[in-house]
């Protein structure tokens, strides 16, 4: 049945012919690349930059230069050790857990032919919660990052295994197992929560689940960076991801194994998503957003998709935790609240424009 | 069995214990287009995609399919796509894609299954030039009208067999489903200057269309091969009685064929 060509839906869909956005045209899509890298550079100096310790743009650059051995004068002290301890690791984070998500979105979304999929489609997340809850309450929150990414990894094998036994990982499946593994999981760090945490364990939980990059450090930074390292071979699969994205009947003509790659492909991301998630939370709306509006501007072909949506999630993560730590100096929003309130009205309006495809 | 062309030797597909497809022996010359002809469900796209390599889900295939006396069934998936380009009804479902980056597509057998390069302008535009698709390339499939869809999934089949040394068998699910009858033409010529070089099989509803423009006639009925050969040979009006229950009236002069039904009164 997942052999079922979509020739039935094909009518319906030419009838909104008109609707359609043009075909972005070539220039976008030279550009899209060296204009997106472009902005998150500048991006990530105003955000060395930016907070309750202004620090000029030169005075940053000169204290990155000094460390890196280039010889330049460093600044004093203070203001070196808010740029170099403080802002860069949290700056770098924010790039690569934003990148690393918008990547596994793009990849999720064609695997599964659904609009609506995110990271955290194989309920890597909820998993990840019930294993940063369970920490958080018993104080131990160093151990938080491993706690984190085994629950990400024990959903993962939860979901996989309940799809396989149904009969196999085609889409429709394995969205339904992601939900029946997410719930129960959810339903779990409800339970921990109600019968065991205080006023402290209950802030430090809302803010992880909400997802947050506050008091991150180089470790932490070092954890992300290795997550989104772990996402860049999934830029290689463009070709891949469109094959599958023709339907399983016509990927198999054309010579690819859609069940096979689809499962390689999605204990991939889980485990980039199980990275990122445990030093960040689970940061909502970048993975499912992203995607769909970088489509609008560079196409469907996934080998320009792939990379432009990383950009792309590296510099809406960043600007989003910006803001999340500057807004209400010197109280910090959880970045999730600020990326969902943003992320929320961009993915109503591409679904009332009609462009929310996958 | 060696010999040119396309051969199907006792091939079925088995989805639990019904055949969908049970023990069909024909073949596809090259230089001729081939029609399989049948009533709905008789196992003719079953047929076709099975020789593409698409199997339904939980479904047995048995017996051989040779490419110019080749095993094609027994060709690693890639290999095997390389040989075979499988073009199914208005199948395309990405509607976003340009139609240059659909045809693009094809090339996928002919590459490492992960990398970057796109590469292979060169066969996407000869392939859509000679699917006569190349003032299509940059417009959205979402747009396309039948028969221009249809062009570019043609020229996406083509892509699929440029460079390789060895001949290739081309094959059209229900190729003129969908189309006026002009497109139908069109589609139709095209296809026999594509037959020129390769065996083309199509599925076909319109009998009078398969008598006209085919080479060859494969009449399926309920997974079996009743007949194959001329199409004034199989598509009698006994045979057509006897699989679709309608009585027929077969005219033939130079323009082609015309064919008209009655209903058998019970």
């Amino acid at each position: 049945m997942t052999l079922a060509p979509t020739s039935r839906s094909q009518p319906l869909e030419r009838e909104r012919r008109p609707r359609l956005p043009r075909a972005p045209r070539a220039r976008a899509r030279r550009w899209a690349l060296p204009a997106l890298a472009a902005l998150l550079a500048v991006a990530a100096l105003a955000a060395v930059c930016f907070g309750a310790a202004g620090i000029a743009p030169g005075d940053a650059l000169a204290s990155l230069a000094a460390r890196l051995g280039l010889g330049a004068t460093p600044l004093d002290r203070v203001a070196d050790a808010i740029v170099v301890e403080l802002r860069l690791p949290r700056v770098l984070a924010a790039c690569a857990v934003g990148a690393g998500l918008a990547i596994v979105g793009t990849v999720m979304q064609a695997l599964v032919r659904n609009p609506l999929a995110d990271p955290y489609l194989l309920g890597v997340s909820s998993g990840a919660s019930v294993g940063a809850v369970l920490v958080l309450i018993a104080g131990l929150g160093v151990l938080l990052p491993v706690a984190a990414f085994a629950g990400a990894l024990l959903a993962l094998l939860a979901t996989l295994g309940l799809a396989g036994a149904a009969g196999g990982a085609t889409p429709t499946r394995t969205v339904l197992a992601g939900v029946v593994v997410a719930s129960a999981a959810a339903a779990l760090v409800s339970l921990v929560i109600f019968w065991r945490a205080d006023g402290d364990a209950f802030r430090e939980i809302l803010a992880w689940l909400l997802g947050s990059l506050a008091s991150i450090g180089w470790p932490g930074a070092a954890i992300a960076l290795a997550g989104a390292a772990l996402a860049l071979p999934l830029l290689a699969t463009g070709r891949l991801l469109d094959a599958l994205s023709l339907g399983d009947g016509a990927a198999a003509a054309l010579g690819v194994d859609a069940r096979r790659t689809r499962w390689a492909l999605l204990v991939a991301s889980a485990l980039v998503t199980g990275v990122l998630v445990s030093v960040s939370g689970a940061i909502g709306f970048v993975g499912l957003v992203v995607p769909h509006a970088v489509r609008l501007v560079v196409g469907s072909a996934h080998a320009l998709l792939l990379p432009a949506s990383g950009l792309a999630g590296a510099l809406v993560l960043l600007v989003a935790d910006t803001v999340a730590r500057a807004a209400f100096d010197p109280r910090e929003l959880p970045v999730g609240i600020v990326t969902a309130l943003i992320g929320a009205p961009i993915f109503a309006a591409l679904m009332l424009s009609g462009r929310v495809r996958s | 069995m060696s010999g040119r062309g396309l051969r199907v030797e006792g091939l079925s597909v088995l989805v639990g214990g019904r055949a969908l497809v049970d023990r069909a022996t024909w073949s596809a010359p090259p230089g001729q287009v081939t029609a399989l002809v049948g009533p709905n469900g008789a196992g003719k796209s079953t047929l076709l995609r099975a020789i593409a390599g698409v199997v339904p889900e939980r479904a047995r295939r048995s017996g051989a399919v040779l490419l110019d006396g080749e095993r094609l069934d027994a060709m690693p998936g890639r290999a095997r796509a390389r040989r075979v380009a499988l073009v199914e009804q208005l199948a395309d479902g990405v509607p976003q894609l340009t139609a240059r980056e659909a045809v693009r597509l094809g090339r996928t057998p002919h590459h490492r299954m992960l990398g970057f390069a796109l590469g292979d302008d060169d066969h996407v535009d000869a392939a859509l030039a000679d699917a006569g698709a190349s003032v299509l390339a940059e417009r959205r499939l979402g747009e396309l009208s039948g028969g221009e869809l249809q062009r570019v999934t043609l020229a996406r089949a083509l892509a699929q067999q440029a460079g390789s040394p060895a001949g290739g068998a081309l094959l059209l699910d229900e190729p003129t489903n969908h189309l006026d009858i002009a497109a139908q033409l069109e589609l139709l010529a095209l296809v026999r200057r594509l037959a020129a070089d390769r065996p083309v099989v199509l599925t076909v509803h319109d009998l009078a269309l398969a008598a006209t423009h085919a080479d060859r006639v494969v009449l399926v009925d309920r997974g079996r091969v009743l007949d194959e050969g001329a199409p004034e040979a199989v598509l009698t009006s006994e045979r057509i009685r006897s699989v679709y229950g309608v009585e027929a009236s077969i005219d033939a002069d130079a323009d082609g064929v015309a064919i008209r039904y009655r209903r058998v009164d019970a």
